[in-house]
């Protein structure tokens, strides 16, 4: 009776991370799927007319994060350049300001391009479900 | 003493300073030789760096970080006295820098773990 109840216990803890069984698509596979690349990926957006427009804006966003580290990591930088010489600390701060400039970034981007609307993982997986079936449906079939 | 004199040649001390402020007041032989800025010559409500000699810097603006006193040349190379080759490792301190470092570490990694996930997104695919 007792083991009825953990497995009741175990069903229940599952439904709640439920979330996580997306992360099988990535790593729970036995073989890895083919490396796609930025023409597979342009495909996809054009094919798909709910998924796509978001994981291009997804895309675009990248050069914001990556502006706002490279602005960041400058600016602190160049501030502990300027104030001290020590070669740890200037590399330390440059690095916190790459990624405290990279949040910022991103930040802009998110509600430059209404990023907060849509589900980024679902727009990732969307694709790699797309790529899955064009790689491995033809062997499946 | 006549009128016209400058005020900084005036000294209480005369030559008998004691050596601290030997830099600081009034010409006396000694400053006059060596041409140090003395506090009647710059104004005492900002704090100079009494024995500076090239150019007036107000202490505590930015400077780098060994500036000063600083040599130079083959003098900075210089042996220094070693301790950590000397001194035995106690077990006090010795836990006590692997307890900053293992604090540091994981400090590190529990604030780039959320934000790992969140540029994942943003960068797979």
């Amino acid at each position: 009776m007792a083991l009825e109840y953990f497995e009741e216990v175990k069903e229940h803890w599952k439904k709640n991370f439920s979330f996580l069984d997306y992360f099988k698509k990535t790593y729970g596979r036995d073989q890895p799927l083919p490396k796609w690349s930025d023409a597979d990926v342009d495909e996809f957006i054009a094919s798909d007319p709910v998924y796509g427009p978001q994981l291009k804006a997804l895309r675009e966003s990248r050069k914001f994060a990556l502006g706002g580290a490279a602005i960041g990591a400058g600016h602190l930088g160049g501030i502990a350049m300027k104030y001290s010489k020590a070669p740890h600390g200037v590399l330390l701060a440059t690095g916190f300001g790459a990624v405290c400039g990279a949040v910022f970034g991103s930040e802009v981007a998110e509600h430059w391009y209404g990023l907060y609307k849509m589900d980024k993982q679902q727009a990732n997986l969307r694709f790699l479900y797309w790529w899955e079936d064009k790689t491995l449906g033809s062997q499946k079939a | 003493m006549a009128n016209g004199m400058n005020k900084a040649q005036f000294n209480v001390f005369g030559e008998h300073a004691p050596f601290a402020f030997r830099g600081l007041l009034g010409k006396d032989k000694f400053n006059q030789v060596r041409g140090y800025k003395t506090i009647t010559q710059s104004p005492i409500g900002m704090g100079r760096y009494p024995l500076s000699t090239r150019h007036s810097v107000p202490i505590g603006t930015s400077r780098g970080l060994h500036a000063g006193r600083a040599l130079s040349g083959p003098a900075a190379n210089r042996p220094l006295s070693p301790h950590l080759p000397l001194k035995k490792p106690q077990f006090s301190a010795t836990f006590s820098i692997s307890h900053r470092i293992f604090g540091m570490a994981l400090g590190t990694a529990i604030m780039l773990t959320p934000l790992a996930y969140k540029f994942s997104l943003q960068f797979d695919v």
